[in-house]
């Protein structure tokens, strides 16, 4: 962290949902340290405390909540509760969602039910938070949503058909929202991380972590952190002309 | 305080205006050492003296980047002035010659005289390439790693009238996504900015047509073109290690312009 940094979002509020661990810890830790005060939001609410107490140490306002982004009524709890005491958001991070996990199959053998939770935690999910911020930014015409994607939405991935689809239902929504939002001043974009050192990577079988690692043309695994930077550049005033882009992050994996 | 580029030594092609310009003042600001080169060798001496008075190092270097030798020497010049070269914004490009500068009509593929076709190819395709080659050559050779960044633009994905540009432009793109892949493993990252319509020299014919202004904007959802210092923003985070597991990548700076 260099001197001039500090500070890009002094003044600002941000919100990052999925902060507990990887990426949205990673990205609500970086917002902090360049000043914003954060809302952060879990399901895994003992894990978000320690992220909180890590915000409060950087000296930033943080407002935690354990809440289940896929239970609409906690969500709009959620909101209210944000409005009552900060008045404004700056920044969304939509961070929160996931793959089937150990539920994941190749989609022969996949059940209705296992997709609606995965689209469900994926792609409404971002959409539901994303419709309860959007009002008061179209209002106020500022605001910067950044959308959590992956590179397997472009390349297609086995055994993951049902995240595959909501992640590129992510990018079709940040580029329709960014379309209506655009003269608002409002920047709608998506971050499309490859292979990245998160939990969800850490549970792959080793074969699988080294084939990645090998197609990788940069040679390693990054770092939550280096996905927060470019998750800080689009939130930040460097980007005010990029919107309705869904952005790469994969060491040069895939180049399209 | 320091800056994302302290310490930072970027060679600017086309840094005499326009996007070039602008990358070499905020480069400058983020506390880098700038080579300005440019055609114009009046451009690239008013734009290094501008960075010299807001405190940082700069010289001026007339350079015609369709020579190859002219880029080698470029680059000599600047490792012998500054002991290095960390980054290389290859900004050099012309837009798309018109029958007359009166004209409001493009040429066609069909019309257009194939020497003005090809030196729009021979700046906006060959100067990057070999750019690119002279920097990534000394990077390689001294086992230190780097940041190159090309201008393409949106219509690196897009056809347009007279099709020298767009195809220059897309050339820019793949040659960036091929050194790219044979850099990687030399720790050197190659990526390229898409810009939307922006405020520049360049681009001023267009600017005051008003047909074709309204095309533009048309295509912008944000509805304004877009300025230099825009685009030197995401040069400066493509430049920064903010961008570290970033290369291949193109980044459109655009407006929102729908490009595929």
């Amino acid at each position: 962290m260099t001197g001039l940094m500090e500070g890009r979002f002094t003044g600002r509020v941000a919100v990052v949902s999925g902060a507990a661990n990887g990426i949205g810890r990673a990205s609500a830790l970086r917002l902090a340290r360049e000043g914003a005060d954060l809302v952060v939001v879990d399901r895994e609410g003992d894990t978000l405390q320690g992220v909180a107490r890590e915000i409060e140490a950087a000296g930033r306002r943080v407002m935690p909540i354990a809440a289940d982004w896929t239970d609409p009524k906690a969500v709009t709890e959620a909101f209210a509760a944000i409005r009552q005491r900060f008045g404004r958001i700056d920044v969304l991070f939509n961070n929160v969602g996931q793959s089937a996990r150990e539920r994941a199959s190749e989609f022969h053998a996949s059940e209705e039910a296992t997709w609606r939770f995965v689209i469900e935690v994926s792609l409404v999910a971002t959409m539901r938070a994303t419709r309860l911020a959007v009002e008061e930014m179209r209002a106020r015409r500022s605001g910067r949503i950044v959308n959590m994607s992956t590179e397997s939405a472009f390349y297609g991935d086995v055994g993951f058909v049902d995240y595959s689809a909501a992640k590129m239902g992510v990018i079709g929504f940040t580029r329709s929202l960014a379309r209506e939002l655009a003269p608002f001043h409002v920047n709608v974009n998506a971050v499309c991380p490859g292979a990245i050192r998160t939990r969800a990577h850490d549970r792959l079988p080793r074969e699988v972590i080294d084939r990645v690692r090998n197609s990788v043309p940069m040679g390693y695994v990054a770092e939550p952190e280096d996905v927060a930077g470019v998750v800080a550049f689009l939130a930040s005033d460097d980007a005010r002309y990029i919107t309705g882009q869904s952005i790469l992050i994969d060491g040069g994996r895939w180049m399209i | 305080m320091p800056g994302r580029l302290e310490g930072k030594i970027a060679v600017i092609t086309g840094g005499g205006s326009g996007i070039g310009r602008a990358c070499a003042l905020r480069f400058a600001s983020e506390g880098a050492t700038i080579c300005v080169t440019d055609l114009d060798e009046s451009g690239a001496e008013d734009t290094a003296r501008r960075v010299e008075a807001s405190g940082k190092q700069a010289m001026a270097l007339p350079t015609d980047t369709t020579e190859e030798a002219a880029n080698d020497a470029m680059i000599a010049a600047c490792v012998k002035a500054f002991g290095a070269v960390d980054v290389l914004v290859a900004a050099a490009g012309v837009g798309s010659p018109r029958p007359d500068a009166a004209s409001a009509k493009p040429y066609t593929m069909l019309d257009m005289p194939i020497d003005r076709f090809r030196s729009v190819i021979d700046v906006n395709l060959y100067g990057v390439i070999f750019s690119n080659r002279a920097a990534a050559r000394w990077m390689v050779a001294n086992r230190r790693g780097g940041s190159l960044i090309n201008l393409g633009s949106i219509m690196s994905r897009m056809p347009s009238a007279g099709g020298a540009y767009s195809i220059s432009k897309a050339g820019v793109w793949m040659a960036t996504k091929c050194l790219a892949q044979e850099l990687a493993r030399h720790h050197i990252r190659v990526n390229a900015i898409g810009p939307g319509f922006i405020e520049t020299p360049m681009t001023a014919p267009l600017r005051s047509d008003a047909d074709r202004s309204r095309w533009a904007l048309g295509l912008t959802p944000m509805g304004r073109y877009g300025t230099v210092d825009e685009v030197a923003a995401t040069a400066l985070f493509l430049a920064s290690d903010d961008a570290a597991f970033f290369t291949g990548e193109i980044l459109h700076p655009s407006g929102g312009v729908f490009v595929g």
